[in-house]
């Protein structure tokens, strides 16, 4: 063999053996890559409708405007700048043109339109686009008579926030509450009620008598509350669409605190006899009052588990206030608190993976949540004195009053929500101070 | 305190340090990458070529990346996409599985995952500073859109 076809040969195979190595970087099947940290920011989106002209000036025409509120309420949406918009609404609703809207970076595109279709009945159609995927997420259409146009905004935030977010919405709901005033030595307290943005707000009681501890009854008809009127101080149960409200029975002691159990059947409550203080419930249909705790403690604040099956509640029976767990038919309480401080005011959430209460360590108050088992205790929200979280009926909510010390003067008491990261704390406009939230349930499936 | 650097005493020399060796060099630069699967069969230049373009990806996506903010409380969540690039760096062709989009039929909480990944991808567009000559590694991508908490 010569030396030159030795020498080809040789180079032939040094070639071929780095084709292999090179092609080794090479692989079978796709690159596969982890995406694990993005940026946690709101979704940035344009809501447009087109709205029949003579409806522009009654609330019909603020349709628009009261969607994006309660999606930006949420602190998960942004909206853009309306100004920045380059496809009018009536085009938007029929056809978007995805080009224009990715080149202001909206993610979602709301658009539709508002139209009176005669007999004080208008029709809300609207959809919910993907901008980047270029198809549609979600339609609504909703007809309803046009002194309903506010709720049919919130139902129509309601589907849109529950296909971008994947949870529930939450718009489409009213919350009670103590409204106060006056100095503290002539304390005016009553009940009151307003939609969750703080729109259509009324007083239920004339405040001649002090009320506490309003609770919405599941169904969002009724209402519980505690109030030092009759012969002794007791529970109140007030029927919303009737207007008016009757006591919870006659008993010996004092009741307060009380709860609704998740099927309205029943109530679970406080009693007060001799000094001592025990869980009870009470059947709304047969009258029938059971006792389920016994002893010298002070047991309160009983709240219904969602499936009803369970109460927590707060007792001082291991010298200062904890949280118990016991069955609904009572029996043994297995504590599930044990950090430093004080546990009062639980309130299980309607999703079941959390309770909610009120905590004092060292003079400071905490909103904080732990699992029903007693693990992954946080604190949330905290203040001078934070108190009585109430859920929002999806679970990811709660409201609760906040007191500011105003020296000199009457406190200032306001009631806030916050969701459960403990993040997106914002005021709720009530017309003076308030108190002693309860969250309603969603008002179109009563859940 | 402020250090007086003057009054340093040099330290006394030490025993003569071996000459750095260049694959040692580049496995540690490899560790520094965000580390994909080594393949069994791969030189340390290999494992760093591909070290350097996960991360590439990984990081321009990242960045296009608007987590839903409600799953802040979920953990194991995961939707996975796929798409192809052409030589440029152009994203196209991507796609979902029929099993993924099953999957999130069947949990809500799944659907924005998926929606912002897609946007992701949809809003990065094209992949820019990847080799040209290592394009069959980087030609087609799987991503695993896993949110941390």
């Amino acid at each position: 063999m010569s030396r030159m076809s030795a020498f080809l040969r040789r180079t032939a195979t040094f070639a071929f053996l780095l084709a292999i190595c090179h092609s080794a970087v090479a692989q079978e099947g796709p690159l596969e890559i982890d995406i694990t940290e993005g940026r946690i920011e709101p979704v940035p989106f344009a809501l447009t409708l087109d709205v029949d002209g003579n409806l522009l000036a009654t609330d019909a025409g603020d349709i628009g405007d009261m969607v994006v509120n309660d999606l930006q309420s949420s602190a998960l949406f942004r909206q853009i700048d309306p100004d920045a918009y380059m496809q009018r609404a009536a085009d938007a609703a029929e056809q978007p043109r995805f080009r224009d809207w990715r080149i202001i970076d909206a993610q979602v595109l709301v658009a539709g339109t508002v139209r009176d279709v005669g007999d004080g009945t208008i029709e809300v159609a609207a959809r919910a686009w993907d901008v980047y995927g270029g198809r549609e997420m979600i339609g609504v259409r909703l007809n309803g008579p046009l002194p309903l146009a506010r709720r049919m905004a919130h139902v129509l935030a309601d589907r849109i926030y529950s296909r971008v977010t994947g949870e529930p919405g939450y718009f489409d709901t009213r919350i009670l509450y103590v409204a106060e005033s006056g100095p503290a030595t002539e304390r005016v307290k009553r009940l009151a009620i307003m939609d969750q943005d703080g729109a259509n707000h009324r007083y239920l009681t004339d405040g001649s008598h002090l009320v506490l501890t309003p609770r919405f009854s599941p169904d969002g008809k009724g209402a519980l509350y505690f109030s030092y009127q009759g012969r002794e101080p007791s529970i109140f149960r007030y029927d919303l669409d009737a207007g008016r409200s009757e006591a919870l029975g006659q008993f010996s002691g004092m009741t307060f605190a009380p709860r609704f159990h998740p099927e309205g059947s029943e109530v679970a409550m406080s009693l007060a006899r001799d000094g001592v203080t025990n869980v009870f419930t009470l059947d709304l249909e047969t009258g029938d009052l059971k006792q389920l705790t016994r002893g010298r403690a002070i047991d309160t604040s009983p709240s219904y588990s969602p499936e009803g099956d369970r109460i927590v509640f707060s007792s001082d029976r291991s010298g200062r206030p904890h949280l118990f767990v016991m069955s609904a038919d009572g029996g043994v309480a297995r504590r599930i608190s044990f950090g430093g401080g004080s546990y009062t005011t639980p309130v299980w959430s309607p999703r079941g993976d959390y309770i909610a209460f009120t905590k004092s360590v060292k003079g400071r108050f905490y909103i904080g949540l732990m699992h029903p088992d007693g693990t992954g205790e946080r604190l949330i929200a905290d203040g001078f004195l934070v108190e009585g979280p109430s859920w929002a009926p999806n679970g990811r909510l709660l409201a609760f009053a906040r007191t500011e010390p105003s020296p000199g003067t009457t406190d200032t008491i306001r009631i806030y929500t916050i969701d459960i990261t403990g993040n997106r704390e914002r005021e709720l406009p009530t017309p003076n101070d308030a108190s002693d939230p309860s969250w309603g349930p969603d008002r179109a499936s009563g859940s | 305190m402020l250090r007086d650097l003057s009054e340093r005493t040099p330290a006394p020399p030490g025993p003569e340090e071996p000459p750095t060796k260049l694959e040692d060099t580049i496995e540690q630069l490899a560790a520094l990458e965000p580390s994909p699967t080594p393949l069994t069969s791969e030189t340390p230049e290999q494992r760093f070529t591909r070290a350097r373009i996960y991360g590439l990806i990984q990081r321009q996506i990242q960045a296009n990346w608007r987590r839903p903010p409600a799953l802040q409380e979920v953990d194991d969540m995961a939707v996975i996409l796929e798409f192809q690039l052409q030589p440029d760096g152009t994203i196209h062709d991507l796609q979902i599985s029929e099993t993924e989009l099953d999957r999130v039929d069947r949990n809500t909480l799944l659907r924005p995952l998926l929606d912002s990944a897609q946007a992701a991808i949809l809003r990065t567009g094209k992949i820019t500073g990847l080799p040209p000559e290592d394009y069959a590694l980087w030609r087609r991508v799987r991503l695993n859109f896993r949110p941390q908490r």
